[in-house]
C-alpha cells in the first residue's frame, strides 16, 4: 500500500492569476482519511494559502461540495482509499463561478432559493390557543425526503441544464419548493408557482436525473421536479381554459 | 482580495465526458426512431386510403430487407425507450400508499411491464383478426 | 414577476406520447417489422380496412401516430438545444409542425376510408 497520495488541486487567486491552474500536493495516505482531511493537511503543513470550505465533517452542513475526480462529491464523504494509484483531481463545483481556489460563488443559487419562499407560508396567523399543527405520519412522509436537503449544491454541479440555462432555478431550490408545497401545514403553493411554473422554473428540466444520483441525502430532486411539472400543468389548464383573470 | 469570479464555460463535448450524460443523450435519441416509425405508420394509412394495390405494395416494402432493417433498428430504440420510460415513471408520481405503506418503485415499474404485456397481447389479437 | 410558462401545452401531449410510445410502439414494430415479413401476421387490406372503417378505429390509429410523433418532436428540439445544435424557435416550429402534419395527414387519410 502506498504511503502517500498526490492531490491535483485547482488554484485560482483573482489578484494574481489570469486563470486557474493545477497544483500537485503530496499528502500522507491514511486509510481512514477523507478528502477534507487531506485538504486540512495541505493547509496546515504544506500551503496555508489554499482556500476551501468545510465545517461539520459529517455530511450535514453541505459546505464541502467540490469536484473530486470529476464527480460532484462532499469532501468529508469521499475516502482517499478509493482513489489510490493516481493523482486525485480536486476542483471547485462545476457550473458555478470560481471565487478563489475551491470556493465558488453561490449567490446565484441563494437568490433562486429565496425566490421560491423556502419556508412555511401559513394560511392564517395561528394563535397559541389553536394549539399545535397535527401531522399524521403519512403527511410527514409526503415531504420528508425533500426536507433532507443540505444545500450542498452537488446537484447543480451534476445538472447540465444548470450550465445550459443559467437562469434555471435548479434541482435543490425546486426540491425545497416541493418540500413546502407538500407540507400539510403550508398554504404557499400558488405563491411559489410564480417561479416553479415560469420558463426557468421546472420547465428547463429535461429529467436527466443526475441530480438525484449525486445527492448525498437521497433528496431526489428529479422526482420533486417531475411532480411539480404535473401540478404546474393542472394550474396551466385551469388558467388557460377557465374564465378569470389569472395571468 | 478583489473579486474576479472565473467562469468556466460548458465544454461542447459535455455529453461525451460522462457515461451518465451519454446515456441521457442516447435515451433522448430514442425519440428519433419513435418519430421515424410514426412517419412509417402515417405512410401506411395513406396507402390504406389509396386502396388494395397501394396497401399491398406498402406491405411488400415493410417486408423488404431495407424495411426490416430500418424497423429492427426502430424496435431496438423503442424498447430502450420503454425500459427507460417505465424506469422513471415512479418518480413522476407522488408516493403511492397502500394501507399506509408506500409502494416501492420497483413494483410500480413491474406493474407497467405487466400493463405493457397486456396491451401488446391485445394489439396482436386485434391485428391478427 | 416571471410569467407562467405555456410549456404545459407541449409537455402534456409529450408525456402522453411517451406513455403511448412505451406501451404500444414496440408491439406495432414487432407486427410490421418481424411478424409480417415472417408471415405470422397477414395485415391484409380487408382486415386493416375494417379496423379503420369506424370512427373509433380512426381516432385510435391517429392517436397512435400523433402522440409518439409529438413526443419525438419535443425531445428532438430539446436535445438539439442541449447539444448546442440550434434549438430555437425556428426548430421548434419545424419539429412540432412536422408532428402536427403527420397527425393531420393520418387523420385525413383515414377519414377517406
Amino acid at each position: 500500500m502506498s504511503e502517500t497520495l498526490t492531490l491535483r488541486v485547482l488554484r485560482y487567486d483573482p489578484d494574481r492569476d489570469a486563470e486557474p491552474y493545477l497544483q500537485d500536493y503530496v499528502v500522507p495516505y491514511r486509510e481512514e482519511w477523507v478528502v477534507l482531511d487531506a485538504l486540512s493537511y495541505i493547509k496546515e503543513e504544506l500551503d496555508p494559502t489554499l482556500a476551501y470550505r468545510g465545517s461539520c465533517h459529517m455530511a450535514l452542513c453541505g459546505s464541502c461540495g467540490m469536484m473530486i475526480d470529476r464527480q460532484p462529491k462532499l469532501a468529508c464523504h469521499t475516502f482517499l482509499r478509493d482513489y489510490v494509484g493516481r493523482p486525485l483531481l480536486i476542483e471547485p463545483l462545476d457550473h458555478f463561478p470560481i471565487e478563489r481556489d475551491l470556493i465558488v460563488d453561490q449567490d446565484g443559487f441563494l437568490e433562486k432559493l429565496a425566490s421560491l419562499y423556502p419556508y412555511l407560508i401559513a394560511e392564517h396567523e395561528r394563535t397559541v390557543s389553536e394549539g399545535e399543527y397535527r401531522q399524521l405520519p403519512a403527511q410527514l412522509a409526503a415531504f420528508r425526503p425533500f426536507a433532507q436537503c443540505i444545500n450542498c449544491l452537488l446537484c447543480y454541479a451534476a445538472c447540465p441544464q444548470v450550465a445550459i440555462n443559467p437562469d434555471f432555478a435548479g434541482p435543490a431550490a425546486l426540491a425545497l419548493a416541493h418540500r413546502y408545497n407538500k407540507d400539510s401545514r403550508d398554504a404557499g403553493e400558488l405563491a411559489r408557482a410564480e417561479v416553479t411554473d415560469s420558463p426557468h422554473g421546472v420547465w428547463d428540466c429535461t429529467f436527466v436525473g443526475a441530480c438525484s444520483e449525486v445527492c448525498p441525502k437521497q433528496v431526489d430532486p428529479a422526482a420533486a421536479i417531475q411532480q411539480t411539472k404535473i401540478s404546474a400543468s393542472f394550474r396551466w389548464l385551469k388558467a388557460r381554459l377557465l374564465p378569470g383573470d389569472k395571468p | 482580495m478583489t473579486r474576479r469570479p472565473y467562469h468556466r464555460p460548458l465544454p461542447s463535448n459535455w455529453w461525451r465526458r460522462e457515461p451518465r450524460l451519454f446515456r441521457y443523450i442516447v435515451r433522448e435519441g430514442t425519440s428519433v426512431f419513435v418519430g421515424l416509425y410514426a412517419a412509417i405508420l402515417m405512410d401506411g394509412m395513406i396507402r390504406l386510403a389509396q386502396g388494395r394495390a397501394a396497401w399491398e405494395s406498402y406491405l411488400a416494402a415493410l417486408s423488404s430487407p431495407w424495411g426490416v432493417t430500418v424497423q429492427l433498428i426502430c424496435l431496438g430504440f423503442a424498447l430502450f425507450h420503454t425500459v427507460t420510460w417505465f424506469g422513471v415513471t415512479p418518480k413522476a408520481m407522488p408516493p403511492l400508499l397502500v394501507k399506509g405503506q408506500p409502494v416501492p418503485a420497483r413494483l410500480i415499474v413491474r406493474g407497467h411491464f405487466v400493463l405493457w404485456a397486456a396491451v401488446s397481447l391485445l394489439v396482436l389479437l386485434i391485428l391478427g383478426g | 414577476m416571471p410569467r407562467r410558462s405555456d410549456e404545459p401545452f407541449v409537455w402534456m401531449p409529450f408525456a402522453a406520447g411517451g406513455m403511448v410510445a412505451a406501451l404500444v410502439t414496440p408491439v406495432l414494430i414487432l407486427s410490421t417489422g418481424v411478424l409480417l415479413p415472417l408471415g405470422v401476421l397477414d395485415l391484409s387490406y380487408d382486415h386493416l380496412h375494417a379496423l379503420a372503417s369506424g370512427w373509433i378505429g380512426k381516432l385510435i390509429i391517429t392517436a397512435l401516430v400523433f402522440f409518439p410523433a409529438w413526443h419525438a418532436a419535443h425531445r428532438i428540439q430539446a436535445t438539439a438545444h442541449d447539444l448546442g445544435w440550434g434549438g430555437g424557435l425556428g426548430l421548434k416550429r419545424v419539429c412540432y409542425g412536422t408532428a402536427t402534419f403527420v397527425g393531420l395527414v393520418t387523420l385525413i387519410a383515414l377519414a377517406t376510408i
